[in-house]
């Protein structure tokens, strides 16, 4: 999956720090997109080759917002987050943020 | 008086008119066997396609639709678009009170699809529909019926444009039951045809995406849910796609709306106390333009929003939008995309409806949100923008866009104090790195790159401006900062004037 994440993002001109094989239960978002995981909403945002901002929250209190490092995991609202890839580029649709992030989501 | 010249070209005509005559002898002879082969090959399912393309191409050339069942720009459903400077025309709502019948009891069974001489007719109803529309009166029905049967029988010529707008015509003089009467008396077949000859007519037929979203309109606005159900079965029309949300991956994706989604209806009150910018929270589509626009708007001034809204008797929503300055109806049904049974694209707390019952969503912002991406064709098109358009959409007043400083503080206030809208594009993906608003240390006031969000305050005295966040004010409360710091982090200031 990496060698195909890899060539695909070689092909499109974009840039991936995914070095090592991304998990098959990664799950991607998109930056700037308020996305679904684990029970809480989830928007990964300023994402750069090595790190990104997560913005974690219930829908109803102000979401926790925090910086992860690629390989690094964090914890918001009992839901642990450990960010093992980012890509730069790969979306050329205008006007929007050209970014996402994969991460492993663990609910113990 | 006739030159030298003159009789030179005379005669050269008169010299070629044996040869035109032969040459109109040829054409004739060609026309009729393409005829012959284009008709026979629409009687057989293999030349189907075949033949629609060859119809479809030539029709375009004749009508300049420039389609084939593609999507064209959107410029007025409806009717005839209004000339500017026009009052705004009422839009195609469904019967009013005064027209009214009583409709069946909620509590009972759903009356049957085919309509007797003054029965309710229609089938199950959008929760909120009010019942209220008139009864069926089957002779009608079945004139307009007639009608559009004969003109989708078409003849020798087939279906021409001419052909769909007489049966455009039947169908507006129905009501909501005499259309769901209509549509439960055609067989699935016909109704495909129909849908068929709509997007992709024989020789100089079909329709553009404009004409057909005129009768869509008209079926959205009146028709029962069951009826509208069975025509979305035959066209992307009725129901903007969002299979394509998130863009060519989207799909391999297994929670996404694209590959998860589903319509359903919510339990919901089109509006709780009022529209309300705090009502605003994007979902799992990249349209904040839209949304920042939205909560612009509705901080400028809720009536606008409000006016733009109209409940139909059969529980869908007419919409106002401004396509360049000029209105633009679309009828929405209460639907909205939900994944796992919760509004997934833009999202609304929960709040106890009107009937002090049930726990329910705020609808407004989805049926915005559902009849731009209506509006644009589908919901992946409403993805990427800048709030400068989503402000005209909703205003119709033309938007200007201003370099950061090249406004006072003193002229933003005035433009909040004003009535007005002010949505902002935050610095764009690799920039804004060193400014202290987008780092760590603004801690929960961070802002995000590549993103929209509005002005929401602007205090003069302090020298502070306060903007919003479009991903929802429960989790993003606004960030005040100095003028100083809104000049230096944002890109764009984009400004609608709402009432000039």
């Amino acid at each position: 999956m990496a060698v195909a994440l890899t060539v695909g993002a070689l092909a499109m001109g974009c840039t991936t720090t995914e070095e090592e094989p991304v998990p098959d239960d990664a799950v991607q978002l998109r930056a700037n997109i308020p996305t679904d995981v684990a029970g809480l909403i989830v928007v990964a945002a300023n994402v750069e080759e090595d790190s990104a901002v997560l913005n974690v929250g219930d829908g109803t209190s102000p979401a926790s917002v925090l910086d992860v490092a690629v390989g690094e995991t964090v914890e918001a609202l009992g839901v642990s987050f450990t960010l093992v890839a980012t890509e730069l580029g790969g979306d050329d649709r205008p006007d929007l943020p050209d970014a996402a992030v994969w991460v492993v989501v663990d609910e113990d | 008086m006739t030159t030298l010249g003159t009789r030179a070209r005379v005669h050269e005509t008169s010299d070629r008119g044996a040869g035109s005559v032969e040459y109109l002898g040829v054409v004739i002879v060609v026309v009729l066997v393409v005829a012959g082969v284009i008709a026979a090959a629409r009687v057989s399912d293999v030349g189907t396609t075949l033949a629609e393309r060859v119809t479809c191409a030539v029709r375009s050339i004749g009508t300049q639709a420039g389609d084939c069942g593609g999507e064209d720009v959107p410029t007025y459903y409806g009717g005839d678009a209004p000339a500017a400077g026009d009052e705004d025309p009422a839009p195609p709502v469904a019967g009013t009170d005064e027209d009214a019948a009583p409709g069946p009891d909620r509590g009972e069974a759903p009356a049957a699809p085919t309509a007797d001489a003054g029965g309710t007719g229609g089938g199950p109803d959008f929760a909120n529909a009010s019942d209220t529309r008139p009864a069926a009166d089957q002779e009608r029905v079945d004139e307009a019926l007639d009608d559009v049967r004969d003109a989708l029988d078409g003849g020798f010529w087939g279906v021409r444009a001419g052909d769909l707008d007489d049966a455009r015509d039947a169908i507006a003089q129905l009501n909501g039951r005499e259309i769901d009467a209509l549509v439960a008396e055609m067989s699935d077949d016909e109704l495909e045809r129909w849908v068929d000859q709509m997007e992709d007519g024989w020789v100089f037929g079909g329709w553009s995406r404009e004409e057909r979203r005129e009768l869509w309109e008209i079926l959205a606005g009146n028709a029962s849910k069951e009826t509208l159900d069975r025509l979305a079965a035959f066209t992307g029309e009725l129901q903007p796609s969002f299979s394509t949300i998130g863009g060519d991956d989207a799909r391999d994706k297994k929670d996404s709306p694209a590959n998860a989604g589903v319509y359903g209806e919510v339990p919901h009150d089109l509006v709780v106390q009022g529209v309300d910018p705090d009502d605003i929270a994007q979902g799992s589509i990249g349209n904040c333009w839209w949304m920042a626009s939205l909560g612009a708007v509705a901080h400028a001034d809720p009536s606008v929003i409000e006016g733009a809204i109209t409940s139909n008797a059969n529980g869908s929503y007419t919409v106002r939008l401004y396509d360049d300055g000029v209105p633009v109806y679309v009828t929405v049904t209460p639907e909205m995309v939900l994944v796992d049974g919760k509004p997934s694209l833009a999202r609304s707390p929960q709040y106890l409806l009107s009937d002090n019952q049930t726990t329910g969503y705020e609808l407004w912002p989805m049926v915005m949100e559902k009849a731009l991406a209506l509006h644009y064709g589908d919901y992946e098109k409403t993805e990427g923008g800048t709030a400068d358009v989503g402000l005209e959409i909703l205003t119709g007043v033309p938007s200007t866009n201003h370099a950061p400083g090249d406004l006072s503080i003193e002229d933003l206030a005035g433009i909040i104090q004003g009535g007005g809208a002010v949505g902002l594009s935050s610095m764009a993906q690799g920039q804004g790195k060193d400014l202290p608003t987008y780092g760590q240390q603004a801690g929960a006031d961070r802002l995000i790159r590549g993103h929209a969000y509005y002005v929401s305050a602007v205090d003069t005295q302090k020298g502070t401006v306060t903007v919003v966040n479009p991903w929802g004010t429960a989790m993003y409360p606004p960030i005040t900062m100095t003028i100083e710091d809104f000049d230096a982090s944002f890109r764009q200031v984009r400004v609608n004037e709402v009432h000039p």
